[in-house]
């Protein structure tokens, strides 16, 4: 969806179509979810939230300029909702914060992600079949089933360290993959 | 200092403490190059997980937003969507259409007539709406009490409804898709006064359609008397006889869904299979070869609940604590393997009968308080064993705690949340995430549960559990015990009211009362 579709799809919303607005979501759940993941979201919590901002955008959708830039609206909401969880939390645990999470959320206002999540997306589908063997089934684990590292330690009866260490190679690997094959696209 | 790897690898894994968290910002803030590798791995595990992980797909991801826009459809959303439409067109009038239109199409998909009706006073797009392609002399539509011909190209409103006669049939057709209906003879259709998608009304007689892929959002749906299907892009078959609808999948796969009491059932049917809902047979997917599961030859026990439907039966065990908790014991759940202990007496003057406000008047509630008990579960556990190995057990209660704090009945599957008032209701995935289901004074849990032998000499346990009618967990547990079960209800932080517990036997459908 171009910026023009997206203007034309937003006025369909407000207009009434309301079912327009779900071709709005399939065009940017991607790059809203890979914000929620910068912002140290993991797992369901990354759907829950970004799910919860397009019900509120679309609630607000009549505040939103049409000139402006959805994905970047779209952004500030996770970004408040997000907030507001913490603070949240900060209460029910009489002020303890997670400070990681409090940085990255401040760090997201300068640095809202990359634009080309579609093809890193695709790139990553690529790098990810060229994994086998164990580490296809750690990845399996890790990431498919969602196991803890002491978890696939004790299926794959491997140390907890070598979990870890082997999960950091997989990670340096398919990082390493993605810019390659990126760079193969760029360049036709 | 901690190894920048090593603090790296396990803030990917969520397990650092708040002073490596703070050695892991330090490092984040002045290196810029670790803070751009981070964020990227943050990305990089995410997009993984997306990838790997179905339920985190992206069609995943846009089936439960279908549902949670559909939920709050119909709960206070609308009215809130509506109270601030009304309160921000006073101020700012040039945002009231924005407002008012957005908030119009959520009503409008709840099929209140008179705001879909002023929604309609403007101008509203053809798209989505069938035309006549093809139509047989015997065929006609009916709009408005009026009798019509079935021209070529003529496009069909909403409410209008098409008989064909025994001649033949009529052929319908989507403009700018290669979407199409072929209405059988003998069949009545309709055009749904509902907003979305293209939707049909299948009454009686047969269909057979050729839908092009449809946006995720807005799926083709076909409604008949039993069912519902839900299609994104396929061939299917749907036939309305008497009492029953059957869907024939063709190529592709169609999403079928049974309206029951406690909500619906669905099935995602996939080609060369087929399923029927209705009366009379069972719920269940089948190959084209193979014959529709009559439940009266289902006389079988303990058929999983895939291939057969059950219906409440005898009281086994009721209980409104209006005598008291005599019929309860109280238990309690603690250490590393969760095991059930043994109660101490501080646990036990934690659980009591008591009577408390509900609307006018007092109602009498086991008090389950475990406010005080430390890290340890209290549990209050029917005294009898249940006695037979299909059963229903429903359990009226409320939260009372403001605070996050769990509330779980048997299988611990669920978390309440007492916020504002009302008694939210999590669910818990196997991450131990919350995902919310939904809200209310008193909320009624329902779980179904049928034990059957399996090949290998363990037990299935097929289940179905509810909150107000929602099912929210279904499918089968493996398990080395045997019963004899039992009912209990365990908190843990917090504490609860529970109004009344029922306990029946589940009886298949069809079987002889």
């Amino acid at each position: 969806m171009d910026g023009t579709e997206v203007r034309e799809a937003i006025e369909r919303v407000r207009a009434g179509d309301v079912e327009a607005y779900g071709s709005i979501v399939e065009t940017f759940q991607l790059d809203a979810r890979l914000f929620a993941a910068r912002l140290g979201l993991r797992g369901h919590a990354v759907d829950d939230l970004t799910q919860e901002a397009f019900l509120r955008a679309l609630e607000k959708l009549g505040r939103f300029d049409p000139e402006g830039s959805f994905p970047a609206w779209l952004k500030g909401i996770i970004r408040n909702l997000y907030r507001q969880r913490l603070e949240r939390q900060a209460r029910e645990k009489r002020g303890r914060q997670s400070y990681l999470a409090r940085y990255l959320l401040n760090r997201s206002e300068h640095d809202t992600g990359a634009e080309d999540v579609q093809e890193r997306a695709a790139a990553l589908r690529e790098c990810l079949k060229k994994i086998s063997g164990k580490a296809s089934r750690l990845v399996q684990l890790k990431f498919a089933e969602g196991k803890k590292a002491v978890e696939v330690s004790t299926i794959l009866r491997m140390s907890v360290g070598s979990v870890t260490k082997a999960l950091s190679r997989i990670r340096a690997v398919l990082r390493e993959c993605v810019a390659t094959e990126l760079r193969r696209a760029a360049h036709g | 200092m901690a190894d920048r790897e090593d603090l790296l690898n396990r803030a990917l894994e969520g397990e650092l403490t708040p002073e490596e968290e703070r050695e892991l910002v330090s490092m984040l803030e002045a290196d810029a190059d670790f803070r751009a590798t981070f964020l990227q791995l943050l990305e990089q595990d995410e997009l993984v997980a997306q990838e790997l992980d179905g339920s985190r797909s992206a069609d995943a991801f846009l089936e439960e937003m279908r549902i949670r826009l559909n939920d709050r459809r119909g709960s206070d959303y609308v009215e809130d969507v509506m109270r601030k439409a009304r309160r921000r067109s006073r101020p700012v009038r040039v945002r009231w259409g924005a407002w008012t239109a957005v908030a119009a199409c959520l009503v409008g998909a709840l099929g209140v007539a008179v705001l879909l009706s002023r929604r309609q006073a403007g101008p509203s797009p053809s798209d989505g709406r069938p035309r006549i392609a093809e139509a047989s002399p015997g065929a006609y539509i009916l709009r408005g009490g009026e009798r019509l011909t079935c021209d070529r190209g003529a496009v069909l409103r909403k409410s209008d409804e098409i008989r064909t006669g025994s001649d033949g049939g009529v052929t319908l057709a989507y403009k700018g898709e290669p979407t199409t209906v072929r209405v059988a003879s003998d069949a009545r259709i309709s055009i749904p006064e509902t907003e979305g998608g293209k939707q049909l009304g299948l009454f009686s007689g047969r269909i057979d359609a050729q839908v092009a892929p449809q946006p995720e959002m807005k799926p083709f749906m076909v409604s008949t008397p039993n069912a519902i299907a839900i299609v994104r892009g396929t061939e299917f078959n749907l036939a309305v006889r008497e009492k029953q609808t059957r869907l024939d999948v063709i190529e592709g796969l169609v999403e079928f869904r049974k309206q029951v009491d406690t909500g619906s059932l669905n099935y995602k049917v996939g080609a060369g299979r087929y399923a029927i809902a209705g009366e009379g047979v069972a719920f269940a997917v089948l190959p084209f070869d193979e014959k529709p599961i009559l439940l009266q030859e289902l006389a079988a026990a303990g058929r999983p609940f895939r291939d057969i439907e059950y219906r409440d039966g005898r009281v086994l065990f009721e209980d409104d604590f209006s005598k008291g908790i005599g019929k309860w014991v109280v238990k309690t759940r603690s250490g590393k393997k969760d095991r059930e202990r043994s109660a101490t007496e501080e646990h036990r003057r934690c659980v009591t009968a008591d009577r408390v406000r509900d609307g006018d008047g007092t109602i009498p509630v086991m008090s389950l308080d475990a406010r005080k008990t430390g890290d340890t579960w209290l549990l209050a556990r029917m005294k009898e064993p249940i006695p037979v190995r299909r059963f229903v057990v429903e359990v009226r209660f409320r939260c009372l705690q403001d605070t996050n704090r769990y509330w779980s009945a048997d299988m611990g599957e669920l978390t309440a949340v007492f916020v504002d008032g009302t008694t939210q209701i999590f669910q818990k995935s196997r991450k131990g995430e919350l995902r919310p289901l939904m809200a209310g004074k008193w909320a009624v849990w329902r779980r179904e549960s049928v034990a059957v032998a399996a090949e290998d000499g363990k037990i299935d346990v097929h289940i179905r559990a509810y909150v107000n009618g929602h099912l929210y967990r279904w499918g089968r547990e493996r398990s080395e015990f045997d019963g004899p079960w039992n009912c209990g209800l365990s908190v843990w932080g917090a504490r609860a009211h529970v109004d009344r517990v029922v306990l029946k036997e589940l009886v298949p459908v069809g079987e002889e009362k």
